[in-house]
């Protein structure tokens, strides 16, 4: 299953640690991950790379408004652009 | 494929068989769900998909049992839509472009065929220029004319 | 559940059919609407291909296209073709929102009314010439112009300026003209009433039922609604008296809300129609557009609920029909046209697709357009995902071109959707992805749970069941007889004005603001 965590990194900067999502590459294609990412951007500075079958998408500066949701937001968006463009 | 709530994940947990619910119905109804949670899938072994619905606030395990339970009905659902729309197909697409069409603009409708006239077209005429390849409507105009010159 | 034939579909003369089991006795129909009743025997009969050539019910099958033979095909495809008129017009129905002001505050008002005296509400000039730039590029030869609120009459001046300013745009008769007011009534003074007397401009009212339910429900400043509308009433029948025009042609049309507390007196109110001299009446069940749905906890009710209430008033109706009394109910009438008639009445609420887009636009009063008047309220709700263009920034071509429409276009065609593809009155119905957006949260219906499918279930089931009677289907036929009010309504027509001094044409004062 995917899974959002927080990276232990806590305290390095000032903002709220970087956090992580990783998506089956299998169900979510690199296209809707992208597209995720360009509409997410402003939010905070989204690193994605393959590891394996899994896109792990990896959220940093995160603005603190949104930091609690971010990364199950994108997930959703992600799933959405598979639907809205296949 | 009961549901399986994961009380500290705020979750519920569903695995469907593809088999059964091809991915597109697994994907429609996953998406009937994004406004009420987190929804993240991934592909389990033997043609199997799971699905997580993860509160977007604390919730009880009824209600993740129930979100769970929803999340059938909405496949069953999502399946018979999915098994119509393949079998009516042609019927919608034949229905739906004569509306849409006989909707434009008056100039545009005098330029199109009548319908009774569009019946005796030789399909190789194409009028509305329906087999023109996207690329060549709308992409890059030299590389559909340097593919067209090889 | 659905009724299965007992053994295989042997049948090859078979040509596609629909059925539905109804009191123990199978009701069938084919795509061009022809139906047919067969009892469990001939059923399985028929698809084992074993029903004899000469019996009553094999003739009637081939008479009724339901057995494939010389031109079947041929003959079906043209019929479905004429009961499918509507897909080959585009966009007839043009809604102007003349204003959201509005002197009632109904209990169950959808439209997002605003104050009497609130400025900023009204439809101006300019906004109602953008809209009329839209209206004459839409390819339908047959526009017709219906002006809504709020309460339409408190901006009078708008109105008549686009009926003149229409009539000029369509001076060379292009277009077939119609005009209609859905209006309380209550503003009109006897200038306004002989204008629109004067401009064949159809007008159509709410009475809900006798005086203590209808001012109830219509809740008017000072009280006595229902008496001052039928004051208005009647003078629009003097005035279209004092121009010579056939009474049966030209008078006001009513309808009734279906409120909660109309649920107990469907008699009384049919009674008051009667009373009042209505040939039709236009019992409408509540929606939950708009206002409506926030006070649907107190004033709404069940589908069944409804029907209830429906179909006693209808069989009430039909006992006076065979009393000798002229009444007909208006979305029986249209469902009997479907069932009896290729006619086609293009009623939104009975066509696939539905009219959203494709045969109606609705022009809100600040120039926002919207695939409908439903898709309007929707967005005096909040939700603008059915506004598809403004008159003072989109061409016509690219307001019917918006994707809104074409979902609604695909949502709504339902030869091709769940529950509806294989439902025996598909060739009658129609739906409302709007309605289905706003209660279940999706363009396309989940029949089960869908009220609006309930009650059109429930009275289709009511009236083949009515229509399988002895001598009833020459008494409803009666409801499909419409007359043609094109010589009161649409050939109507005060001279076209003259160009205004200094060569300026009401197009061109609408240019300089001025009217």
């Amino acid at each position: 299953m995917a899974t959002s965590a927080r990276r232990p990194d806590a305290g390095r900067s000032s903002g709220p640690p970087p956090a992580e999502l990783r998506l089956d590459a299998e169900v979510y294609s690199e296209a809707a991950i992208e597209r995720a990412r360009r509409a997410f951007d402003g939010l905070a500075t989204i690193a994605v790379r393959r590891s394996g079958r899994y896109h792990l998408v990896r959220f940093s500066k995160v603005s603190p408004d949104a930091a609690a949701r971010l990364p199950d937001e994108f997930g959703n968006y992600a799933l959405s652009c598979l639907l809205v463009h296949p | 494929m009961d549901p399986k709530v994961d009380r500290q994940a705020n979750a519920v947990n569903v695995v469907l068989d593809e088999g059964v619910f091809p991915r597109p119905v697994g994907l429609a109804a996953a998406y009937r769900f994004l406004e009420r949670c987190y929804v993240q899938l991934e592909r389990r072994p033997g043609r199997r998909l799971a699905v997580r619905l993860k509160g977007k606030a604390p919730l009880d395990e009824d209600v993740l049992r129930g979100l769970g339970e929803e999340f059938h009905n909405e496949l069953v659902n999502q399946l018979v839509r999915h098994q119509v729309s393949e079998r009516t197909d042609q019927l919608r697409a034949v229905i739906v472009g004569r509306a849409l069409l006989s909707a434009e603009p008056a100039e545009a409708a005098a330029a199109a065929p009548a319908a009774d006239d569009a019946a005796c077209l030789d399909y190789l005429e194409d009028p509305l220029g329906i087999a023109v390849p996207w690329e060549e409507k709308h992409g890059d105009k030299r590389k559909t004319t340097r593919r067209g010159k090889k | 559940m659905t009724t299965r034939p007992a053994g295989k579909v042997r049948n090859k003369r078979l040509v596609p059919l629909r059925w539905r089991e109804l009191d123990g006795r199978i009701l069938a129909t084919n795509d061009a609407g022809d139906h047919v009743w067969l009892d469990r025997r001939e059923f399985d009969d028929l698809m084992a291909g074993r029903l004899a050539p000469g019996k009553r019910v094999s003739r009637e099958l081939a008479r009724k296209a339901m057995l494939r033979g010389k031109d079947t095909e041929a003959v079906l495809a043209a019929r479905v073709r004429e009961r499918s008129h509507h897909v080959f017009t585009g966009p007839g129905l043009h809604i102007l929102i003349l204003t959201l002001r509005c002197n009632h505050g109904c209990l169950y008002c959808h439209a997002s009314r605003q104050p009497a005296g609130r400025g900023g509400y009204d439809m101006s000039i300019e906004t109602a010439g953008r809209a009329l730039d839209v209206i004459f590029q839409s390819p339908s030869p047959d526009l017709t112009i219906e002006f809504q609120g709020g309460e339409p009459g408190m901006n009078f001046d708008v109105l008549r300026w686009v009926v003149e300013e229409a009539r000029c745009r369509n001076a060379d008769g292009a277009r077939r003209l119609w005009f209609s007011l859905v209006s309380n009534l209550t503003t009109l003074d006897a200038a306004q009433i002989d204008f629109l007397a004067d401009n064949g401009v159809m007008v159509c009212t709410s009475i809900d039922g006798p005086a203590p339910l209808h001012d109830h429900n219509r809740r008017l400043t000072g009280g006595h609604s229902l008496a001052r509308t039928l004051r208005t009433m009647k003078a629009f029948a003097a005035a279209y008296r004092k121009r010579k025009l056939d009474p049966g042609l030209a008078y006001v049309n009513a309808l009734v809300t279906v409120s909660k507390s109309s649920l107990s007196q469907p008699k009384a109110i049919v009674d008051e129609y009667v009373k009042l001299g209505q040939k039709v009446i236009h019992l409408r069940p509540l929606n939950p557009f708009g206002m409506g749905k926030r006070i649907w906890e107190r004033e709404g009710y069940t589908a069944d609920e409804f029907l209830r209430f429906y179909l006693e008033a209808l069989d009430y109706i039909i006992e006076l029909n065979r009393q000798g009394v002229e009444m007909m109910e208006k979305m029986a009438s249209l469902m009997l046209t479907r069932i009896l008639t290729d006619k086609d009445p293009n009623y939104a609420d009975l066509r696939s697709p539905c009219g959203a887009g494709i045969g109606q636009l609705a022009y809100n009063y600040d120039g926002r357009v919207y695939t409908c008047d439903e898709g309007r309220m929707v967005g005096a709700m909040g939700d603008d995902l059915f506004s598809i263009g403004d008159v003072h920034k989109n061409t016509y071509a690219e307001i019917v071109g918006h994707p809104g429409v074409q979902s609604l276009c695909v949502a709504s065609c339902l030869e091709c959707l769940p529950g509806c593809a294989d439902c025996v009155y598909a060739p009658y119905c129609g739906v409302c992805p709007v309605y289905n957006y706003v209660e279940q949260g999706d363009l396309v219906a989940r029949c089960a749970g869908n009220d609006r499918c309930r009650i059109q279930m429930g009275m289709f089931d009511h009236l083949f069941r009515r229509l399988s009677e002895p001598g009833m289907e020459e008494l409803l036929r009666r409801w499909t007889e419409s007359r043609d009010r094109s010589s009161v309504y649409q050939g109507r027509n005060v001279e076209t004005p003259p160009p205004a001094k200094g060569g300026k044409t009401k197009r061109d004062r609408r240019r300089t603001g001025k009217s």
